[in-house]
């Protein structure tokens, strides 16, 4: 995953992280908590399919009022 | 909402399942012409515009407006994607100006909805989506409809629109 940030009044930064380390060290915490037991079983497929889906897409493209804009890409 | 013929061809082109590729043999131009016209360096042959109008599913009025398309589409069964492959997109434009679009795959979102979830962890806690009938999207989203699905403005200005891609 990449996340690109734009300021209005400056240069482009591109941090490129591994989507791995976020599966490992954010969201598998954050799915045990949101994410009913039954669903778990199913997530790898859906994983799967959305990571095919969405490669190279934003996943969240946010443009602030004043110019600056936050990307997620994967 | 205004939008430019490069960015309404790519938006259309997406929405049938079609690559630059496809579109570019469809209408016997190159795929770099076809390129050219979706980032606004060129402009389709007028002589083109029937034909282009007609592949995309939208008539050559629809298409030279400036206002983006604010109705689904029903794509052709050859070209139609499994619900696997659909992308769910949310725009939110606020009245201060600030905008945020989020794409989700459809697969996900039915899978959270079926299990029970609750989507606002996912879609945030806005006025503007609180009264959704997700189950209803995501049922409409999954028929052979592909393009925007719900716009909703409220009285405070903020703008919602979700589409399905």
């Amino acid at each position: 995953m990449k996340i690109i940030v734009k300021p209005a009044d400056g240069r482009r930064i591109i941090v490129p992280i591994p989507t791995k380390v976020l599966i490992h060290v954010f969201a598998a915490r954050k799915m045990e908590e949101i994410l009913p037991p039954q669903l778990r079983k199913k997530l790898p497929r859906v994983l799967r399919c959305s990571k095919k889906v969405l490669s190279g897409e934003n996943l969240i493209e946010i443009c602030s009022a004043d110019g600056d804009t936050v990307i997620l890409r994967l | 909402m205004e939008c430019t013929l490069g960015q309404k061809i790519a938006e259309l082109r997406r929405t049938m399942n079609m690559t630059q590729e496809m579109l570019a043999e469809k209408m016997g131009v190159s795929p770099q012409a076809v390129s050219k016209w979706e980032n606004d360096q060129s402009c389709p042959d007028i002589f083109l515009l029937r034909d282009l109008a007609a592949t995309l599913g939208v008539t050559v009025d629809a298409l030279l407006s400036p206002q983006k398309l604010d109705h689904a589409v029903l794509v052709p069964e050859k070209q139609r994607k499994t619900p696997d492959e659909k992308i769910l997109r949310i725009t939110v434009l606020s009245a201060e100006g600030d905008s945020v679009k989020i794409n989700l795959p459809l697969l996900l979102m039915t899978t959270l909805v079926e299990a029970g979830v609750d989507l606002s962890a996912f879609t945030g806690q806005g006025k503007a989506l609180k009264n959704v009938v997700w189950e209803e999207i995501l049922r409409l989203a999954q028929t052979e409809a592909a393009g925007q699905l719900l716009e909703v403005q409220s009285a405070d200005g903020d703008h919602v629109s979700i589409s399905i891609q």
